[in-house]
């Protein structure tokens, strides 16, 4: 069985057990509850034996490339030259190699440097995406955006479909709330303003989705 | 190049105290694994051992594995026999006299041969300079080992045979110095027992090998936007960082399914304080060793080369076509720049030929045919001609390509690890520490073994293939140890080392060492405390014991 199919079906039965069950799914470790979700959260029952996977770099990128709708090369390429994933950071990533360097299973543990290569992978990739977008007569997410004045609803919207494209899934209004709120404190910054931050905005929004948890493990 | 080297005394306390407050204020290694207390007493408080491991931070020793991959032979370095010592001597592994010299305890081997065994290229092994340099912080120090499989040999090299619970020495040394250093152990080298991780699973996650594949790419890894063109500011992803972990994760189904997944916590630990502690350091420009050119076009892309980049490149000229030297350039830096207190090099099995060097010193490409035809040298080694010397810096199975032919791959392989390590002591000797000492007075550099190796030749041979043995002698260079010491010895009549006193170093012909005592050694040359575990005190091999 597809190990994310997995995934789905226990999502659907702890779904199915959260309607009998009176556990709530707080955010963890405290985390800050600014900016309020407009919504409540959806109560869901925690695995107790909670095992993920961590979706190695060439699934990862593979994965990313279909979302996005990029060739596969053109994901991430440091200095423009050396393929992110294949070459500079397949072993922090989980690859292998065992012809010239002898590393022959993944890395026993997740290298401290790994979040940050995947962050310049997920970023590589969003920022080719927009790019592309911008430019392009028939966009992948900036499809019914104003880019030089968004609306909220066109930021909805596209929110929705980097959630739709790279997850899979609809996303929550909280999280549609939460990236479409993003886009303020973009412009807020100095020089981000029109289509600067609409670019901005979009780049960064992919680059959260892809980077999420959920994104990165199975 | 200026010597700043002086013996221990007081370090720069002040100055490295303040910078280890800062490091432990922006979390940067603590925050990675935070601070067991295995191994560091019986605390009631954890915060009483990270307290404890901070101030060991600020008064560290180093530690430099440098590998000799595949097995080298201690007969043919400093333990070298020459033909008129032996009463066995057409049949052990023993030298012409002319070739051995001796240098204080030591031996060293000068020696040209034709041929790199079945690889026409003519190999120089020139061992007696470095060993000259050296000699006054080089120990011998000679052990039994315990297996001749090389991953099995490699590991317990680094564990003693798991004489400590397991850790290995890299470990032990970032256990007790690397709480205030943002990646304490690194390994430049991959895919060997010597990276492999020990076997105790309790101690703090910065005590584990960070592995590095490429050292010329991987500074690309320590900084998350720098570099990618077109990339919103860092300013804004950072806050975009910010709403992802505070938000968008924790309040995902996927994150609340999974929350108490080991994985995914460590993946949110390592994506908050000491990633921003990496990126904060410039770490992606400190450590860049290449320099600017059409295969790192660094200022197009918002980079620049290590303000080290000319000093080590000068030293390890061959950087960019031989992984060891670029390992080597990057294990200084990341010493000079106090992220690491261990650093793990060595070279690889893959063979390294340095074709450009070949061609250039036969004037082009390879030619064809005979000898004389077209008026031009014939050296296309398929029709006799030769490579030039150094063309092939490391054999394929590197110290292992004995089995071929070991004379020859013995005396490459040495002159290019002590070679690479005479050249990292240099560049650590003209670094200060601090009033006066330099890194190379804190530093031990290791040469670990995967196991000896077998110390009989065919009668009269020159050429000849060698097994696995377990009999070996570990060579270490420091200030730190007992310098200009053969602790043991060897028989010349069979090639086999004997053992010494733990005490005193006296030569003991009914002793051999074994790997934990020897790991016990160097842990406590390196002022290692072996909690937990009675080891024997190895005081021999210290210097100031």
């Amino acid at each position: 069985m597809h190990p994310e199919r997995t995934v789905g079906i226990l999502i659907v039965n702890f779904s199915f057990l959260a309607a009998a069950s009176a556990c709530t799914g707080e955010p963890k470790n405290g985390a800050p509850s600014d900016p309020v979700p407009t919504v409540p959260i959806e109560r869901v029952t925690a695995s107790r034996q909670a095992r993920v996977k961590y979706k190695s770099g060439a699934r990862y990128a593979n994965d990313l490339a279909g979302a996005l709708d990029l060739p596969r090369d053109a994901v991430c390429r440091e200095l423009g030259r050396y393929d992110c994933v294949d070459e500079v950071h397949r072993i922090v990533l989980g690859g292998v190699e065992p012809y010239t360097l002898g590393v022959r299973e993944p890395l026993p543990s997740i290298a401290v440097t790994a979040p940050i290569a995947q962050d310049r992978v997920a970023l590589a990739a969003c920022t080719e995406r927009i790019e592309r977008d911008l430019g392009a007569s028939a966009p992948v997410f900036l499809t019914t955006v104003d880019v030089d004045a968004p609306t909220p609803g066109e930021l909805a919207a596209t929110a929705r479909r980097f959630y739709d494209r790279i997850l899979g899934r609809e996303a929550t209004p909280d999280e549609v709330s939460a990236l479409a709120q993003f886009h303020s404190t973009v412009t807020d910054e100095p020089g981000e303003s029109g289509a600067i931050a609409t670019r901005d905005w979009a780049i960064l929004s992919c680059f959260m989705v892809a980077t999420t948890l959920e994104s990165i493990f199975y | 190049m200026k010597n700043k080297t002086k013996r221990l005394e007081s370090p720069g306390r002040r100055s490295f105290l303040a910078r280890v407050a800062q490091l432990a204020a922006a979390g940067t290694s603590l925050g990675v694994g935070g601070l067991g207390v295995l191994g560091l007493g019986r605390h009631a408080r954890a915060e009483d051992a990270e307290q404890e491991a901070l101030a060991r931070s600020s008064d560290p020793r180093f530690l430099i594995v440098l590998s000799t991959t595949g097995g080298a032979s201690i007969l043919d370095a400093m333990l070298a026999i020459r033909e008129s010592e032996s009463a066995s001597a057409a049949t052990l592994n023993c030298f012409p006299d002319s070739a051995v010299r001796t240098v204080g305890p030591f031996r060293a081997v000068d020696i040209d041969l034709p041929t790199l065994g079945a690889i026409p290229m003519p190999v120089k092994g020139r061992q007696s300079a470095l060993v000259e340099a050296h000699q006054a912080d080089m120990m011998v120090a000679t052990w039994q080992r315990t297996s001749v499989n090389h991953l099995v040999g490699q590991r317990r090299a680094v564990t003693g045979n798991s004489a400590w619970y397991g850790r290995t020495l890299q470990e032990a040394v970032a256990l007790t110095y690397g709480a205030g250093f943002a990646l304490p152990n690194v390994h430049l080298s991959a895919g060997t027992g010597y990276n492999d991780r020990g076997s105790d699973a309790a101690l703090p996650a910065y005590c584990y090998g960070e592995t590095v594949a490429d050292p010329r790419l991987w500074p690309l890894s320590l900084h998350g936007s720098q570099g990618i063109l077109g990339a919103p500011s860092h300013g804004l992803i950072n806050q975009a960082r910010t709403l992802r972990n505070s938000r968008l994760d924790p309040q995902s189904r996927f994150g609340r399914v999974f929350a108490g997944s080991s994985r995914l916590e460590t993946w949110e630990h390592l994506r908050g304080s000491p990633q921003q502690a990496l990126e904060a350091q410039d770490l992606i420009t400190k450590l860049m060793i290449s320099p600017e050119s059409a295969d790192f076009p660094l200022a197009a892309h918002g980079l620049g080369s290590s303000p080290d980049g000319a000093l080590v490149r000068a030293a390890f000229p061959e950087f960019a076509r031989d992984p060891l030297e670029a390992q080597a350039a990057l294990a200084f830096l990341l010493l000079k720049y106090r992220l690491s207190v261990t650093v793990t090099l060595g070279p690889s099995s893959s063979a390294v030929v340095n074709a450009e060097g070949a061609a250039d010193e036969t004037g082009g490409v390879y030619d064809t045919g005979k000898d004389g035809d077209a008026g031009e040298d014939d050296d296309d080694p398929t029709e006799g001609g030769a490579f030039p010397e150094g063309s092939i810096p490391n054999p394929p199975l590197s110290f292992d390509f004995s089995h071929s032919e070991h004379r020859s791959v013995q005396a490459l392989m040495w002159s290019r690890v002590l070679g690479v390590a005479d050249r990292l002591i240099g560049l650590l000797k003209s670094e200060e520490w601090g009033n006066g000492q330099s890194l190379w007075d804190r530093t031990m550099l290791y040469v670990a073994n995967d196991f000896g190796r077998s110390k009989q030749r065919p009668m009269g041979a020159q050429q000849f293939g060698t097994g696995h043995d377990l009999n070996d002698g570990a060579l270490i260079i420091s200030p730190l140890a007992n310098g200009g010491r053969l602790l043991g010895g060897i028989d010349p009549d069979t090639g086999i080392t004997y053992g010494f006193d733990p005490l005193t170093g006296a030569p003991d012909r009914g002793r051999q060492m074994t790997e934990p005592e020897i790991y016990a050694g160097m842990a406590q040359t390196l002022g290692v405390s072996l909690d937990g575990v009675t080891l024997p005190d190895m005081r021999a091999m210290r210097r100031n014991a």
